[in-house]
């Protein structure tokens, strides 16, 4: 009787600090598997095992970034191997200011803004195949940081990787992004050849 | 200068960075065009809000989980 207790008084403190960040954690997951379905799965799991092992959470401490670092365990050790990767985007030779200085230089009349150029046209549709399209490892910091605006150290620690291994993924990723996003620019006619 | 985009350098250094961008347009004008990239991502990312019945479709699940363990027979 005495654990019943326990544990109804440990599951609403649980809905209480992990349940209200259920969208952050659904759309990490959505963005990481592609699909709803599979995304659901993977909350749910996520959240059943949180609870499971809730007595090792420290209170006080990050919830969200406890939730996604368990997220993306359950995601390398039984998700990845279904998701199927695109060909790997090229990064090589492209300069970090890449997309910047192109559509400043090329594409440009004199006084227009490139972000408002570039990013008002752009349909959601087509930045969300140029995300998808990102090679896991690179998504997942780009999702973390841009969307979830967790800090290079919260990334580090929920994929359980280095600060500078975090960095060096985000610089990659957001080139590549830029890259693919001009691609889909040209091809739509937005900017000039 | 990514670093500055991505808020990670501490409030003394981010001064240093604005102090130069004021005299520095490319500079500014690169910061300002990768602050709108990360905005632009994150307007276009961060919709996704859960329905209803899927939270409680969670909780149901986690109820049913509390009782496990409160019996014994998982976790705790």
């Amino acid at each position: 009787m005495l654990k019943l207790k326990k544990t109804q008084k440990k599951l609403s403190e649980f809905e209480q600090v992990a349940l209200v960040h259920i969208d952050s954690v659904y759309n990490v997951a959505l963005r990481m598997t592609k699909n709803t379905s599979d995304a659901e799965d993977l909350v749910q799991e996520t959240y059943l095992k949180a609870f499971r092992f809730f007595n090792k959470f420290q209170a006080g401490t990050n919830c969200k970034a406890w939730l996604l670092k368990i997220l993306t365990n359950l995601f390398n050790n039984k998700y990845r191997q279904r998701i199927k990767e695109p060909p790997q985007v090229s990064y090589d030779e492209v300069e970090e200011d890449f997309l910047y200085s192109l559509l400043l230089k090329e594409t440009l009349e004199p006084n227009e803004n490139p972000e408002r150029i570039l990013f008002s046209q752009i349909v959601e549709d087509d930045v969300k195949k140029v995300m998808d399209n990102l090679p896991e490892e690179f998504r997942m910091v780009v999702i973390l940081s841009f969307i979830e605006d967790c800090s290079y150290k919260e990334i580090a620690e929920i994929m359980d990787t280095n600060i500078g291994t975090v960095k060096s993924r985000l610089h990659r990723g957001r080139v590549m992004l830029q890259k693919s996003l001009y691609e889909y620019a040209k091809k739509r006619g937005f900017v000039k050849e | 200068m990514l670093d500055y985009v991505d808020r990670e350098k501490n409030p003394d250094l981010c001064e240093e960075f604005k102090a130069h961008s004021r005299a520095c347009s490319d500079c500014f004008n690169r910061f300002k065009f990768e602050v709108s990239f990360r905005d632009f991502l994150k307007a276009k990312f961060k919709g996704e809000i859960v329905s209803e019945e899927f939270i409680n479709k969670i909780k149901t699940q986690l109820k049913k989980l509390q009782k496990d363990i409160s019996i014994g027979e998982k976790g705790w």
